[in-house]
């Protein structure tokens, strides 16, 4: 008999799915906890891809993300704080860290104090309110959800954030998204649903995946007046999850 | 701990105390010094400075150099970390500031915001007791020095270390030796670094209140702080709401930055100040020693003061210039080794002149050491190479014939030998271009064609003739002669029919003549033959010239005694009543007293003589202010009037005439007044060298 994640790849996503979720919190029971971890990882490593698309998709449509607004003056001392630590990386960082210096951990503090990177530096990709990577911080925020809730967080929501990050498509295009009224795919740790049950996750795994679906913009769902021909481009970008 | 919370501890605690390190330098260095980049650094200051066995790194290198090495080596730039911690000593939320760095970028950066806390250098206070603000320079004190500060002044405010890797001057274990920072000690780690690994579990802990600071490096740091606890970037380089980039802000901070003082708005009012009241000059020299002195510190040299100081020496009080002139050393004294025109050494001489006995020989010694450090050799770009070395030689000849001591004869033979050094290289230079061989390291002096550089030698050796005669009349008959035997073989090898060389000839002749009384009659004829022929080549200086053969034979006549001496000066006397027919000035007028006050003294006190000598000074006052009043001072000597002396001794200092200390000391008219404590007050009062206390 194929195990799930076979089954999962030859396309029977929701299936496989729903037989995870069926299981409860027996789920994460270790008989069955190996075979769900790899429809897990599967399906975020999709996930992630896809994000990683959007983000670079979207910007070449015009389409602007919603950051957190430039300040009206720079923040100096942050800039050169910035600057400095570049130039320490690019410096003394070695090879490794030449094509992503923020990985760096003369960088880290960006991270640990969630700092919005001005634009200047972001070099065209998307600030901190559109993405955070997975990190320590993080981690923390969803331990402490687990804590307050008493209970842990489905397998897939863990997984989201420890394999995409958070993520959020808001913004603003004269077609996808005209006043930035339309839902976008929103996944922060700020936002997760705190009653959710223990067990696999099916039903966020069915929310991302009907976001996807719409292109990251399931706020068109159901309405006529969708912009079919940029949805259907962004959609083909995207791998089946 | 955040930046946040750190701040927020410093805003409500006394003003910070700074350990600064190299990390914060304008230098490129890094903080934790890397083999590699302290040997890329050890090996530019091996290139320029040679080699040292105490060289081990970076610091040590620095530390192996002089002061002026230095400031050649070190090429610092701007940075941000200085500017902040600048302002932060301006607005009082910075204390003290514990630096070993060699670089001088903190101390400009508080010269570009005009303040000039006190630097301590060599001389370090207790923390208590210092200055707020003040800057401790403690890069070339033992490491117990900072030991010792820290350890005792812990309490005296939170502490930042910053730029420091921990390593050098027993810092950890400095920092483990307090148990509680009450106030905080936050130690800013660079970027990710981690703490020293000594200090990891041991000094940062609750108990301790000490904290480990990450993910800044010195600029962003000082910049997050200066936010924090006043304005950023300082309002001093932006006006208010003008937005700025960082850059820019750099850019205006280096434009701020004060420059060498100007003398040419100074020169015009010079000869003002040299007739003006005591307070306007005071006044006005106390602002030139502010200018110069943030000049300074500001990485400029700084000659303002000294150069203006010289040139009114001549015109004013010296207690009035003493302490301008001392200043003015100081602060000269750093770049002095790169100062072709030793101005300097010309502060160090009238300093010298001020003082007596060991006082003068330590400004001698001063102007020596700086002299020694010059490098004007072909590659220095100077007119002619190895300028500095006729100066170096005059300097060493005044001290050995003005300052006699055990080591006066070894002095003057270093003199001696400085000039032959300068004439040997400018010969060999000379050859060398005529062969038309110049190796590349002297290309500039390529420019320099052969007759500058025989014209050199010859000014060299014939600026020294005087230096000759001058330590002749110190030493025994034979010795002298000794010597006048040489300065004879060097005016042989000057071009003989030429006005300034017959000139020093014929005093030449005189001054032989002193020491070998059995030659005087043919050395006076050859002599006289010396001053006809100049006469003849210049008969419009007839009245110098012959003023200049009477002084000549006055000098000679203090040499005899008797009938002998009486008429030298019978001779004297009738060649400047010659020379008086033609042209009268100060400068003949006071000779003229000086020759009848010894033949006065000759004659037993003659009471003719003195007036006459008295007429002729007062004359010399008359037309030069001051310039006959030493005399004065001397007939009132001679005449026991002490009213007298006291009135034109302070006349002749009042105006600059009066001689140097040691001359005085030594003058025979105050023979019998040099030990009485009255004179030495009154000689106390005029140059301020501790004669009173005996201390000299």
């Amino acid at each position: 008999m194929a195990t799930w994640n076979a089954r999962y790849k030859a396309g029977e996503y929701a299936e496989v799915w729903a037989e995870m979720e069926a299981l409860g919190a027996g789920i994460r029971k270790p008989a069955r906890r190996k075979a769900a971890d790899a429809v897990v990882r599967e399906t975020m490593k999709r996930a992630r891809t896809n994000v990683q698309r959007l983000f670079a998709e979207l910007p070449s449509l015009g389409y602007r993300f919603q950051g957190a607004p430039e300040p009206a003056e720079p923040d100096y001392p942050l800039e050169l704080r910035i600057e400095h630590a570049l130039e320490y990386v690019q410096k003394r960082g070695g090879r490794e860290f030449k094509a992503n210096p923020w990985s760096h951990p003369a960088l880290a503090w960006v991270e640990d104090e969630e700092i919005e990177v001005p634009a200047r530096f972001r070099k065209g990709d998307v600030g901190r309110s559109s993405y955070r990577p997975p990190g320590a911080r993080m981690n923390g925020a969803l331990d402490e959800i687990e804590r307050q809730t008493g209970s842990p967080l489905p397998l897939a929501v863990r997984a989201w954030f420890a394999t995409v990050g958070s993520v959020s498509l808001a913004g603003t295009h004269p077609a996808l998204n005209r006043d930035g009224a339309v839902d976008t795919l929103r996944v922060t740790p700020e936002e997760i649903d705190r009653a959710a049950a223990d067990g696999a996750g099916a039903e966020f795994v069915a929310a991302i995946r009907h976001a996807f679906a719409w292109g990251g913009f399931p706020g068109w769902s159901g309405r006529a007046d969708a912009p079919e021909r940029e949805l259907a481009w962004l959609r083909s970008k995207l791998l089946p999850l | 701990m955040q930046i946040t919370q750190l701040i927020d501890a410093l805003r409500n605690v006394s003003p910070i105390n700074f350990i600064w390190g190299a990390g914060c330098s304008g230098l490129d260095l890094p903080v934790t010094t890397s083999a590699e980049d302290s040997d890329a650094f050890r090996d530019r200051t091996h290139r320029k400075f040679g080699d040292s066995a105490e060289i081990d790194d970076a610091h040590a290198s620095l530390l192996a150099l002089g002061d002026y090495q230095r400031r050649q080596v070190l090429k610092c730039s701007t940075n941000w970390a200085g500017i902040c911690l600048a302002e932060l000593l301006r607005i009082g939320r910075a204390a003290r500031v514990l630096t070993t760095n060699f670089d001088g970028s903190l101390v400009r950066a508080t010269a570009t915001f005009r303040m000039m806390p006190p630097l301590y250098r060599r001389d370090y206070p207790e923390l208590r007791d210092a200055a707020a603000p003040c800057i401790y320079l403690l890069g070339d004190a033992p490491p117990e020095i900072l030991v010792g500060l820290v350890g005792r002044g812990a309490a005296s405010g939170p502490w930042i270390v910053i730029g420091c890797s921990g390593k050098r001057f027993g810092l950890s274990r400095t920092l483990l030796s307090v148990d509680r920072y009450d106030q905080g000690l936050y130690w800013v780690g660079h970027f990710h670094e981690e703490a020293p690994a000594e200090l990891r579990d041991g000094l940062f802990t609750p108990e301790r209140n000490a904290h480990w600071i990450t993910g800044f490096d010195a600029d962003s740091f000082m910049a997050y702080l200066l936010r924090g606890l006043g304005e950023f970037p300082p309002p001093r380089l932006v006006s208010r709401g003008q937005k700025i980039e960082p850059k820019a802000c750099l850019e205006a901070f280096e434009r701020q930055r004060p420059a060498e003082t100007d003398l040419g708005p100074v020169m015009p009012e010079l000869e003002r100040l040299k007739t003006a009241g005591s307070a306007e000059v005071q006044s006005f020299l106390e602002n030139l020693a502010g200018e110069d002195e943030l000049a300074l510190r500001a990485g400029h040299s700084a000659s303002g003061l000294g150069t203006v100081a010289c040139l009114l020496a001549g015109h004013r009080f010296p207690r009035l210039l003493k302490p301008f002139l001392m200043k003015a050393a100081d602060l000269m004294e750093p770049d002095a080794p790169g100062d072709v025109s030793a101005r300097f050494s010309e502060v160090c001489c009238i300093l010298a002149q001020y003082s007596h006995g060991e006082g003068a020989a330590q400004w001698y010694a001063r102007a020596d050491a700086s002299f020694a450090q010059m490098d004007f050799g072909p590659g220095c770009g100077a007119p002619v190479p190895y300028g500095h070395l006729p100066k170096w030689a005059a300097m060493l000849a005044e001290w050995a014939c003005f300052e006699p001591g055990e080591q006066s004869e070894a002095i003057f033979g270093r003199a001696r030998g400085t000039i032959l050094d300068g004439v040997e290289k400018w010969e060999e230079m000379a050859a060398k271009k005529a062969a038309g061989r110049p190796s590349f390291v002297e290309a500039p002096f390529v420019k320099t064609s052969v007759d500058a550089l025989g014209r050199q030698c010859k000014l060299a050796a014939a600026g020294f003739i005087p230096e000759f005669h001058q330590r002749a009349r110190m030493l025994p008959a034979e010795k002298a002669l000794e010597l006048l035997a040489e300065a004879r073989a060097w005016l042989e090898e000057l071009p003989p029919g030429e006005g300034p060389y017959t000139e020093l000839l014929a005093k030449h002749l005189f001054c032989e003549a002193e020491v070998a009384p059995q030659r005087q009659a043919a050395l006076i004829c050859e002599a006289e033959e010396q001053f006809q022929t100049l006469l003849r080549l210049a008969p419009g200086q007839a009245g110098a010239i012959l003023s200049n053969w009477a002084a000549a034979l006055s000098q000679l006549a203090m040499a005899r005694s008797g009938e002998l001496a009486l008429a030298l000066y019978a001779e004297a006397d009738r060649k400047f009543q010659e020379a008086a027919k033609i042209a009268s000035d100060a400068v003949l007028h006071n000779n003229w007293s000086s020759l009848l006050i010894r033949e006065a003294r000759e004659r037993g006190g003659e009471p003719e003589l003195l007036k006459r000598a008295r007429g002729h000074a007062g004359r010399a006052d008359a037309l030069e202010a001051g310039k006959g009043s030493y005399n004065l001072a001397c007939i009132a000597a001679e005449r026991a009037d002490r009213e007298g002396v006291a009135l034109w001794l302070e006349r002749s200092a009042e105006h600059g005439k009066i001689p140097r200390l040691s001359h005085i000391l030594r003058d025979r008219s105050f023979e019998k007044l040099r030990a009485s404590q009255w004179f030495r007050e009154l000689l106390e009062g005029i140059f301020d060298a501790g004669l009173v206390r005996g201390a000299q």
